[in-house]
């Protein structure tokens, strides 16, 4: 190590180019910092593995081991920053969200589009459930609702309108999956290091500079469906309103892009 | 922080990322499109959770807007996959990489007048069923005899 630093020094001085020696200290900084945080490094390393191993690709017979890959990433993910489940919502959640993080890595793989459609409709199901675990019944079943019940369908639909016999060309090749799987893994382990380093507990809005009273949730709330009708119709009045004239917008403009059904022309009777 | 809201945002992260990563890899335009609205369920997820963290509604309600323009988006992602669907007869994003119109071609070198060469004429297929165009017979006229009955 100091060997490389004399050598490089000496070089620098021979060719005059003062970058080595700043760009060896960047690298040797890099390595040193990675080794200190290997821990939190390793889910997303190896899930940038699993991902890279799983995305559709010709190669069929690494599948097993992007899975073994994926599995371990999660593990580990777990280990660092659960607890252990003592009660009923802790096992729930470590259910919901084993599901949901498979269900989405399924989505994204999966070379056949039918089944990246049900894994899609699995992930909203897992994260309705930990809506649900978060003391959201409405939303859980408007998630359902809307993205499992219709969304999906119609998609499915599409799907099966343009099916290929067997997957087609398109679908069995995924574009830059190393490219792709690398930016995922960074933005991952951005994400990651943001929520570890924010160790400043949340501040308080003193009640007099709240712009939305009555969203708090009250002591004797009898049910969050009723704290949650409180709010739309007080605080966010306005912005349900507009939501309703968006839903009136976009319907409006779909019927307008999408293409209308052709009229057969009656061709005209030929001369024999 | 605590505990289970950080494990409530991770799942959240983990979700936007690998939406992400589907959206910009997947050349399939349908499941381009469930992997960006698998990012806005991540988004809602971390949304919910600071909802039940702060012990206020406003989380669950931005949760409903998004969830509304999530809907209002895929009903115009059908309408535009259906059309451009029309056009190509494909699913596949990279059909539509260049969206620009084709470059004007140069206009063809000036075609040098040809000596006009005298009327040809082609042997012509006969439709079928009927009798084959032949050129014209040249009909002997018959002998003007005195003796004509």
């Amino acid at each position: 190590m100091i060997g490389t630093f004399f050598m490089l020094e000496f070089l620098d001085s021979i060719t005059g180019l003062p970058s080595l020696v700043g760009a060896a200290n960047a690298l040797t900084a890099l390595g040193e910092w990675i080794v200190d945080n290997r821990a939190l490094l390793i889910p997303p390393a190896f899930g940038f593995v699993a991902l890279y191993l799983l995305l559709p690709r010709e190669l069929r017979t690494w599948r097993p081991v992007g899975i073994a890959f994926g599995v371990v990433a999660l593990g580990v993910l777990g280990f660092l920053f659960g607890s252990p489940a003592t009660s009923l919502s802790g096992v729930l959640f470590y259910l919901f969200a084993g599901v949901a993080v498979a269900a989405a890595a399924a989505t994204v793989t999966f070379p056949n589009p039918i089944y990246s459609a049900l894994s899609f409709a699995l992930v909203t199901l897992s994260v309705s459930g930990l809506f649900v675990l978060r003391g959201a019944m409405f939303l859980a079943a408007t998630t359902v609702i809307i993205y499992a019940g219709a969304i999906v369908v119609t998609f499915l639909f599409i799907i099966m309108l343009s099916r290929h016999p067997g997957n087609a060309p398109y679908d069995r090749h995924a574009r830059e999956p190393f490219l792709a799987s690398l930016a995922a893994f960074l933005l991952l382990s951005v994400l990651l290091f943001t929520l570890v380093d924010w160790r400043q507990g949340f501040v308080p809005l003193p009640p007099s500079l709240d712009p939305y009273p009555h969203s708090r949730v009250l002591k004797d709330e009898p049910s969050p469906l009723r704290g949650l009708g409180r709010t739309f119709f007080s605080d966010y009045l306005y912005i349900v309103e507009l939501a309703g004239t968006l839903l009136l917008v976009a319907g409006v403009g779909a019927v307008a892009i999408a293409p209308r059904r052709v009229r057969m022309q009656t061709k005209p009777p030929t001369d024999n | 922080m605590t505990s289970d809201l950080l494990g409530y945002l991770i799942v959240g992260s983990v979700l936007f990322a690998l939406g992400a990563l589907g959206f910009l890899t997947r050349r399939n335009v349908i499941v381009a499109f469930l992997s960006a609205e698998m990012m806005l369920l991540g988004v809602t997820l971390n949304l919910v959770a600071f909802s039940y963290e702060h012990s206020d509604y406003q989380g669950q309600a931005f949760t409903a807007i998004v969830l509304t323009v999530a809907a209002c988006e895929a009903a115009l992602a059908l309408a535009l996959v259906s059309a451009l669907y029309r056009m190509r007869r494909t699913l596949d994003l990279t059909a539509w990489h260049e969206l620009g119109e084709p470059e004007p071609e140069a206009p063809p070198p000036p075609v040098e007048e040809e000596a006009p060469q005298p009327p040809q004429h082609f042997p012509r297929l006969t439709p079928a069923g009927k009798p084959p165009q032949t050129a014209p017979l040249e009909v002997p006229q018959p002998l003007e005899t005195s003796s004509h009955v």
